[in-house]
This record gives structure tokens, C-alpha cells and sequence, in this order.
């Protein structure tokens, strides 16, 4: 794309290792700058960044009572960042888990453990490839009505022309 | 009569072509169209393209040409005429390299030799066709070739295999719409169902095929044949006779023989349980004949079998028998081949990499071994707990001089029917690939001893010496299997003290070689009778003894020596002898083992103390068992040994669930086969139905099955440890304490988790009970908790950063601190009983311990995070959580070996 801005993704896990094997892998494998936060209340805090992506643990700081937890911070960020995809990562092969993150606006949701990074990295591969499409949509929208706005002139410049003629 | 669209697009095709060679390859595709409906037709027509091709030197036409006719010989039956000319044609396929041709070739041979029984020759030549259309990339040459190879395990009596190939190519004919290949398969499906009783799917192929199938067509009388034989089968006689007689006319009409054999034989065996027994031997008759005259070994086989029935009804007993013995040759002939193949890959599985087909049949073949295996030492294991168990009560009832002699005789010659028993099914274990080498710490010094005292009384009889001579080189503890190491030298010694009347038997120890291996050599002497030359070649092999009166005259069954052998070879070692008629034998075993990395232990001694008995006094415990007679033995010996134990019987599953219901027991000791309800079943309902605390009362299976997948099975569904039969009383009592809690601090590396065999088992092994009742093993194990040698694997580490060794040691390094931290959370939050600060660490941690390659079975993080979760489980925690921080702490010190990386 056009645009020179970086493109970010946040890593929000209260477990340091979880987050530093995935920004390992997915640094290897896309050029974003990725920034990795141990609660939700910092990660918000750079929203203004406009992160693309954001994997979100499900269990965020449930050891601490007063800290948000995922979901949460899922709704904050949905609120913040509408535009935002947000991929929530659980320890836990649940459906209410996934029912929860769904319901609340998350783009998908992960199981963490040996195959949750390619999982992700499929992910966000489609992400890409739907904000490409997106993209490409616009695109193909301007051009769209630039062109029958040409052809309305013609069509009205020789009816102009017709009616001259008589 | 060949107005196919097909044909007509042919024909239209053919007038438009302007070379000879066009012409004749569309005269080509005619004649395999037309083959469909009259191979009569369709076999002048290849002589014709071939005349045609050779006119105009046109190889091509004279290849495919030659091959038609080779089918048509085949459709025909006439074998041999299809030979000679497929053999032509397989010829120019190769001078011209033409694969496509040469595959059909080959397909069409494996064809010929299908009817003929050859089953060996067609599975190469089958093989060698798939080859070719698979580097061709032919999807739908592919098809027909399965569908053949699944006509071919059809024959082998291979349903479910047959099944899957046909099922496999099921839908790419019809993707392709190919009528004639969906008939072929459709038929191989009716036919596979048919043999395995589906009937209403059986129906449902052939009915489909008869839809399918021009009316006077072979498919025709193929489906007709095929729905007479199902509702033959089925019952419905009427519908049957009304089909295979029909179908059977018109195959003499299309001259099929096939079709003909297979009414006549279906209508001969109705006739037959009609009793109406000259109707169906003319049919009979009348099948053999065409059978034998077109050489149809497979189809012989079974009139043989069918006419030897039919005789034997009809009171000819000569013919019968006569019948029997044709089909029982024919059978053998046809089978042999296959089965030699088969057992001689059993043995060398480990080098030949097995066709795929070759090695599911071998696992059925091993299956079936397992499963005779263990019904045999179930039959056999059942009467002789018996008989040592009421010996061992009436020799402590004070017997008279006379009946002690008599009981000691019994007692003895039962140990020795053990031996025997135990000797046998141990070969069979080993053939079958089922022995598995353990891995654990030991010390030879040990082993030796207690080699020497199991033989001290029999050499003290004898008057002889056993020394026993250590090289003080061999370090203090080994890793190996002590078991095993124990069971050769019992052999070797035993044998040596059985066959020497004076002098000594010395078993001499010496390190041999030291590499990264310890090789140590065990030299059994013997001052005894000697082997002479010309056994000591094949004394290892089985049923062999150094002459045919040894075993009248010292008993055994000489497989000793032949489980010495595979044992030693399955610890990669290697065991020889040199010796001398009358001087003496000298067998030497060489064996590498490892040195253990902790050298010094103290000993556990798990044996049964007097506080152990007391534990064990005041016990409520429920036996359930349904031989009346084992229930005794159990009773009393118990009773005996611990007055104050508080015993209420059970006779099978269902009275032991019901009695759990009402009242309360601390032990539950469970027969496995029962009648009305196993062991097995009934504990699964203890385990799932009843409420607590009953569901989770102790259970100790007691059983003859020793197969390792067996117990541990026993342990999956939920019992907490085993004794085999018949049981050896302080096994039996320890084993309650253990499972009460009480067990003996565990070494830590103390398991058997290398699996030197074939099969490598993903749940965790439990330690194979040696069946040999003298020897009290140095590592029992009593309880289904056993520590695997390496509790992590960085492969998924290693895969992860693609071998980078700094990440995986910063990804280490933080496990190391953060998995700590988790463990004393979860420690101090047990303490607290603050159970979802317990499920919140464990949380944390599962995925870590994951990525470290630690296991949930050896683990068992996720049970805990459940645990923590349910209050009715909260009492398993801290059992659990300790052994995760044994197992972690194993981990660490994994983890910190840096020089693993």
C-alpha cells in the first residue's frame, strides 16, 4: 500500500513467554512492528497507534482482582478502534469461550499451544488479504462512478449535439 | 445389438478418419466398447486391428491390439491363449516404452493369474501396473488397478481392506461416468458385503448394477447371480432359485463361466439345505467340472468344501473325506505362499520396510497371536492359582509327614507347569514383538545375588558350588533391564546347576569393553555334562536339546535357551558357548548397557514391614471373583496373614456395584473376566455411576492376563493397580498398602519408557510384571504412576525457531523463571485452598509446558485445572500437584542441560 505509516500489532498476554514466541514467529514471517503489553490497561493506552491486528489472551490477568480482564478489553478496544481486528488467544478448548470472544466483536479466536502460531499466522494472512480486498473494492468503487459520470456527459453532450443538428 | 451412443459416436468417428492408422485407433476404442457386450465379437475384431496394424507396420495398433486380444482371452476364460499373447504385447510395450500399455499389460496378467489362484504372481504384477499409473499421474488407471487389488484381498477372505480399496475408488468412477468400471466396482462392493453379511448393502450394489447393465450383457448375469446368492443367503429361496437359474441360462447362452460356476454352485447349496441331495449334486457336478476344466483353483476350492459337505449328509463318508482333503490342498496351496511371506516379515519387520497391505495383514496375524496369548494364559493361569493356592493353605494346615511329601510334590510340580507355561508365552511375546526392553537403573551386583539365591537350594541339593565372580571395574548402578538380564542368567544357571552332578557353576562378570556403552560379559561355567559338537550349532533354536532323551531325563521344555537368545539380541547383545562333552559348557552372554548417572542410592526396600501390617489390619475389603475355588485360596490367604481384615465377597461386576452402593469398602480386589460383568465394565461403573466416596474406592485388578496393553488399560479406566495370577501373597499385600497411599518414596529415572521394540506406545508403559514367581523384582511398581526418562522433547522448540539455539534458550530461560513461579503459586494457593488461584496457575502453565514438549499424560496439567474447577475433585489435588512439581523439577534439570541443544 500507498501509505508510509507503520503498521502495528499488539500483543496484549500476561505471560511473557506466550508473547515473545509469537512475536518471534510472526516477525520472521510479516513486516509489521509488533509491541507486546503484559495488561490490557497499557496496551489501550497506545491506541492512537492504530494497531491492525491485536491477539488477546482470553484469561488476561485473571490472578489479579482488579486488573480487566480479556473480554473487557476487547470491548474497550472495539469501541476505540472499531476497525480493529481483534484474534483472542485462550488456553481452553471451549465453545463459551468462542461464543464470548464472537459475541463481542473479536475476528477470531486461538488455541494457545503447539499450533496456535501458524493458526495465527493464517490469520492474519486473511486479514491482510481482506483488507486488500477492501482496498481494492474502494478502488474499483471510484473508478466505477468516475466512469458513468463520463458517460452521462457524453450521452448529454450529444443529445446536446442531436438537438442542435434539427 | 450395439447401438450404444457411445458405439454410434464411434462408427461416426471411424468414416470421418482418412489414414489407416486412424482408423485403426478408433477401431480400437470400438472393439474395447464392444467388449463390454460380446467379447466373442470384440476378440475378432483385435485380430483384425492386428492384422491391419502389421500391414502398415503400425507398433502402436499392434500393441494395443495384442493386448485386447489377451483380455478377450481372459473374459474367456482361456488362460493360457491370454498368456502367450499378453506376453507379445507386454514385449512391444517395452521395446517402445510405451508405460501406458505396459501397465494394462500387467493389469490384465494380474487379471489371468486372479482366476487361476496364483495370488502371489498377481500382486506383483498388480503392483508393478499401480507403479507405472501413478508416475503416469493416471487417476483413473489408478481405480481399475485398485479395484482389482481390492478383488484380490476379497480372495484373501481381507473384507475390510477390500472394502476400503473399492470404497476408495468408488467415487472417481463415477466422477467419470465410466459405466463398464462402475459395474466392475459395483460388483466387487456387492460381493465384499455379501462375505461380510451386509446383506442389504450387498443387494443394494448388485441391484444398482442390474440398472445399470444392458439386459443379456455379462454385467447382467453377474448382478443377477449376485442378488441370487443374497437372498440365498437371506432365506428368500424362491427369489434366489428364480435369479441364479435365470442368470445361470444366459450365461450358458453368453458362455460365462464365471456366472455359470457361481449359480451352479449357489443352486447346488440351496438344493442342499433343501436336502433335496441329488438335485444338488448334479449342480455341484456340474461346477466342478467347468471349474476344473477352466482351472478356476479359487472357485474349486470351494465346491471341494461345498461337496464335501454334500457327501458327508448324504452318508458317502469316502467322498466326503476325499472332498475335505482336495479343498484343504487346494486351500493350502493357494494360502501358502501368503502366509509364509507373512510370518517371515513378522521377523525381520524391523528391516524390511512392508509394502503398506503386507504390514496390515502382518498386525492382524500378531493381533490374533495376542489375543490366542492371552485367552491361553487366562485358561491355563486360572486352575493353577488354584492348585498353588489350595497347596500353599493345606502345607500351613499341618499336614501329616506323608501328605507333606505329597504336597510338596504338587507344589513343586506346579512351580515347574508355571515355568513352563510362562516359558511358552514369553517365546510367543517375544516373537510377536511384544517384549519391551526397559530402560532403568540397577545394579548387577544385585541381579547376580539374587541369581544365586534362587539356585542355592537346588545346587546345596545337588552338592555342587555357585560362585559368583564381579569385576570390580563395573560401576555400582547400570541402566538397562534388570528383568530380563535376571530371566537369562536364571536359564543359563539353572540349566547349568540341572546339567552338572559335581564340581561348580561359576558366573563370572567382566567389563569388557568401555565406549560410550559399557559392554559386559557374563560368563555362565558349568564342571557338568557337556553339549556335544553337533548340537551346539542349533541348541539356541527352539524345542532343541542336546538330545532327544534330555528332556525326559531333566524335564523343561528347552525353550530356555531360545528366549535367552532373543532377549539377548533384543538388549543388543549377543550370547555364544564353547564346550566340551564331559568337561563342562561355558555360555557367554555380552550385553552393552549405560552407567547410570546417580551412582549412589540408597536402596528402597519396599518390603512389607510390621507397620505395613498394621496399616493393612483393620481393612474393609471386597474380592470379587467368580471361581469359587480362587475365591477360597484369596479368602484364606488373606485371612491368615491378616486376622483383623474385614472380607465380603462378590461373584461378578454387578453384585460388586450393588454392594458398593450400600456400604462402605477401603479395597476393592477385581477378577477381570467374569461372567454377567468383567471387571472392567463394573469398574468403569464404580468410576462413573456410583456416588462418592464409593466411586472412588481403591481397585486392584487381579488377573492372568500379563499383556502390557492390557494393564494398561486396566489403569486408563480408572483402577489403581494390578497383581497377576496366580498372585504371590506379598505382592499382593504390598500393593494394597501402595494403593492406600502408603507407597515407598519412588527413585526418580526409574521407568521403562524406551521401547525397543516395533510398537512405541504413547501412554505411559507400565512395567511389565515378570511372570517367573521366585523372583521379586528390584523395581516393583505398584502404583500406574511412573516418571518417563525424559519429561521434555524440544523438537517442537527446535521446529519452532528452526534450530536457533538462542531462542530456544531465551525461550527456556523464561520458562524456567516463569514455570517456577507458577508452581509456587499453585503450591502456596493449595495450601490456602484457594482452588481457582490452583486453576488460574495451572492455566498459565499448560500451554508453557506444551511448548516444552512435557506431556499431558505424564503431567497431567489440564486434570488439574479441571480439578480445580470441580469441588467434588479438589481431594486429588494435592496428590497430583505433587508429582507436577516432581515432574517439573525433572523437567528443569532437563531444560538446564544446555549441551542437549
Amino acid at each position: 500500500m500507498a501509505d508510509n505509516k507503520k503498521q502495528y500489532i499488539f500483543l496484549v498476554d500476561d505471560e511473557p513467554i506466550q508473547n515473545e514466541m509469537l512475536k518471534d514467529f510472526l516477525s520472521e514471517r510479516f513486516r509489521y512492528e509488533f509491541k507486546t503489553y503484559e495488561s490490557g490497561e497499557t496496551a489501550i493506552k497506545d491506541a492512537h497507534l492504530n494497531p491492525q491486528v491485536i491477539v488477546l489472551d482470553y484469561h488476561l490477568n485473571s490472578h489479579l482482582p482488579d486488573a480487566k480482564d480479556g473480554i473487557e478489553v476487547l470491548k474497550m478496544f472495539k469501541e476505540a478502534l472499531p476497525a480493529t481486528k481483534v484474534i483472542m488467544l485462550s488456553g481452553q478448548d471451549k465453545i463459551e469461550v468462542a461464543i464470548d470472544s464472537m459475541k463481542y466483536g473479536a475476528f477470531d479466536y486461538v488455541i494457545k499451544g503447539e499450533t496456535a502460531f501458524s493458526r495465527m499466522e493464517n490469520i492474519i494472512n486473511y486479514v491482510n488479504e481482506m483488507t486488500n480486498i477492501r482496498a481494492a473494492n474502494a478502488m474499483y468503487k471510484k473508478v466505477i462512478v468516475g466512469l458513468c459520470i463520463t458517460f452521462s456527459l457524453i450521452i448529454v453532450g450529444s443529445v446536446m449535439l442531436v438537438l442542435k443538428m434539427r | 445389438m450395439m447401438d450404444t451412443p457411445r458405439y454410434k459416436e464411434l462408427q461416426q468417428l471411424y468414416t470421418e478418419q482418412t489414414d489407416e492408422k486412424g482408423r485403426i485407433d478408433v477401431l480400437i476404442e470400438i472393439a474395447i466398447e464392444v467388449r463390454n457386450y460380446d467379447v466373442e465379437e470384440a476378440a475378432k475384431m483385435a485380430e483384425d486391428i492386428i492384422v491391419r496394424s502389421r500391414a502398415v507396420a503400425y507398433t502402436f495398433g499392434i500393441g494395443r491390439g495384442l493386448k485386447l486380444k489377451g483380455s478377450c482371452h481372459w473374459m474367456k476364460g482361456e488362460y493360457d491363449l491370454g498368456l502367450s499373447v499378453l506376453k507379445e504385447a507386454l514385449a512391444i510395450a517395452v521395446k517402445t516404452k510405451d508405460k501406458r500399455l505396459e501397465a494394462r499389460v500387467l493389469y490384465y496378467f494380474g487379471n489371468i493369474y486372479r482366476d487361476q489362484g496364483d495370488l502371489a504372481n498377481v500382486l506383483t504384477h498388480f503392483k508393478k501396473a499401480l507403479t507405472i499409473n501413478e508416475e503416469l499421474g493416471d487417476e483413473f488407471a489408478q481405480s481399475i488397478i485398485l479395484t482389482s487389488i481390492s478383488n484380490l484381498l476379497y480372495d484373501l477372505n481381507d473384507y475390510d481392506s477390500a472394502l476400503e480399496y473399492a470404497l476408495k475408488c468408488l467415487p472417481i468412477f463415477e466422477r467419470a461416468h465410466n459405466v463398464s468400471s462402475l459395474i466392475n466396482v459395483y460388483n466387487t462392493l456387492g460381493n465384499i458385503y455379501f462375505k461380510k453379511e451386509q446383506f442389504p448393502e450387498a443387494l443394494h450394489y448388485f441391484q444398482e448394477n442390474l440398472g445399470h447393465s444392458e439386459f443379456e450383457t455379462i454385467a447382467y448375469v453377474m448382478a443377477e447371480s449376485g442378488l441370487g446368492k443374497v437372498y440365498y443367503k437371506m432365506q428368500n429361496f424362491d427369489n434366489a432359485r428364480k435369479l441364479l437359474s435365470n442368470a445361470l441360462r444366459q450365461s450358458e447362452h453368453l458362455g460365462n463361466v464365471e456366472v455359470q460356476i457361481i449359480c451352479q454352485y449357489y443352486l447346488g447349496r440351496m438344493y442342499m439345505d433343501k436336502a433335496s441331495y441329488r438335485q444338488s449334486l448334479q449342480y455341484l457336478n456340474h461346477a466342478y467340472t467347468l471349474a476344473n476344466e477352466y482351472n478356476r483353483r479359487h472357485d474349486l476350492m470351494s465346491i471341494h468344501e461345498m461337496m464335501s459337505a454334500l457327501y458327508d449328509k448324504m452318508g458317502d463318508i469316502p467322498k466326503a473325506f476325499h472332498h475335505l482333503k482336495s479343498y484343504e490342498q487346494l486351500k493350502e496351496e493357494i494360502f501358502k505362499q501368503k502366509i509364509i511371506n507373512e510370518l517371515r516379515n513378522l521377523q525381520v519387520r524391523q528391516q524390511i520396510e512392508l509394502a503398506q497391505k503386507e504390514k496390515e495383514v502382518a498386525e492382524r496375524t500378531a493381533y490374533l497371536k495376542h489375543q490366542f496369548m492371552a485367552n491361553m494364559s487366562h485358561e491355563i493361569r486360572t486352575p493353577m492359582n488354584a492348585i498353588v493356592g489350595m497347596t500353599r493353605l493345606l502345607l500351613s494346615k499341618e499336614p501329616k509327614p506323608d501328605q507333606l511329601r505329597y504336597l510338596n510334590a504338587i507344589q513343586l510340580s506346579a512351580d515347574n507347569l508355571l515355568i513352563i507355561i510362562n516359558d511358552i508365552l514369553d517365546l510367543s511375546k517375544i516373537e510377536a514383538g511384544k517384549i519391551v526392553i526397559e530402560h532403568t537403573d540397577f545394579s548387577v551386583r544385585e541381579v547376580l545375588q539374587s541369581v544365586q539365591d534362587m539356585l542355592l537350594l537346588k545346587a546345596d541339593e545337588k552338592g555342587i558350588q555357585i560362585k559368583i565372580t564381579t569385576d570390580d571395574a563395573i560401576p555400582k548402578r547400570l541402566t538397562g533391564d534388570p528383568t530380563r538380564l535376571n530371566q537369562i542368567l536364571i536359564n543359563l544357571a539353572g540349566n547349568a546347576v540341572k546339567f552338572t552332578d559335581k564340581g561348580y557353576v561359576e558366573i563370572k562378570t567382566t567389563l569388557r569393553n568401555k565406549s560410550n556403552k559399557l559392554w559386559i560379559q557374563f560368563d555362565v561355567i558349568d564342571t557338568g555334562i557337556g553339549i556335544s559338537s553337533e548340537f551346539v550349532d542349533n541348541i539356541f533354536d527352539s524345542f532343541t536339546q542336546a538330545g532327544a532323551d534330555v528332556t525326559r531325563k531333566f524335564g523343561g521344555t528347552g525353550l530356555g535357551l531360545t528366549i535367552s537368545r532373543q532377549l539377548a539380541t533384543l538388549m543388543n547383545g549377543d550370547i555364544s558357548l564353547k564346550s566340551e562333552l564331559g568337561k563342562g559348557t561355558v555360555f557367554t552372554v555380552v550385553i552393552p548397557f549405560e552407567e547410570a548417572e546417580v551412582q549412589d542410592y540408597e536402596l528402597q526396600e519396599s518390603l512389607l514391614d510390621a507397620a505395613a501390617m498394621k496399616r493393612l489390619n483393620n481393612l474393609k475389603v471386597l474380592l470379587v471373583e467368580d471361581n469359587e475355588f480362587n475365591r477360597l485360596v484369596a479368602e484364606e490367604t488373606l485371612k491368615d496373614l491378616i486376622p483383623a481384615l474385614r472380607l465380603d465377597k462378590a461373584v461378578n461386576g454387578q453384585e460388586a456395584v450393588s454392594r458398593l452402593q450400600n456400604e462402605m469398602y477401603d479395597i476393592v480386589l477385581m477378577d477381570i473376566q467374569m461372567p454377567v460383568m468383567d471387571g472392567v465394565t463394573a469398574t468403569k461403573l464404580i468410576r462413573s455411576t456410583l456416588p462418592e466416596p464409593a466411586r472412588s474406592v481403591k481397585i486392584i485388578a487381579m488377573t492372568a492376563n500379563v499383556l502390557q496393553e492390557d494393564v494398561a488399560q486396566y489403569f486408563d479406566i480408572g483402577m489403581d493397580a494390578y497383581v497377576s495370577k496366580p498372585f504371590q501373597v506379598d505382592e499382593l499385600l504390598l500393593k494394597m498398602d501402595a494403593v492406600l497411599g502408603n507407597a515407598p518414596v519412588r527413585r526418580p529415572v526409574k521407568t521403562p519408557d524406551q521401547v525397543s521394540v516395533a510398537s512405541a506406545p504413547s501412554k505411559p508403559i507400565v512395567v511389565e510384571e515378570t511372570p517367573i514367581p521366585e523372583y521379586k523384582r528390584t523395581n516393583s511398581n505398584g502404583t500406574p504412576f511412573v516418571m518417563p526418562e525424559f519429561v521434555t522433547d524440544r523438537n517442537f522448540l527446535k521446529q519452532f525457531t528452526g534450530g536457533n539455539p538462542e531462542k530456544m534458550q531465551k525461550y527456556i530461560s523464561m520458562f524456567l523463571e516463569n514455570a517456577s513461579k507458577l508452581l509456587k503459586t499453585m503450591d502456596e494457593a493449595l495450601e490456602a485452598k484457594d482452588y481457582l488461584a490452583v486453576k488460574i496457575a495451572a492455566h498459565s502453565l499448560k500451554p508453557q509446558l506444551s511448548y516444552m514438549g512435557v506431556k499431558e499424560e505424564v503431567s497431567h496439567i489440564f486434570l488439574i485445572e479441571q480439578a480445580a474447577g470441580a469441588p467434588a475433585h479438589y481431594d486429588t489435588l494435592p496428590d497430583r500437584i505433587k508429582s507436577l512439581n516432581l515432574i517439573c523439577n525433572k523437567a528443569f534439570e532437563e531444560l538446564k542441560d544446555i549441551s542437549v541443544v
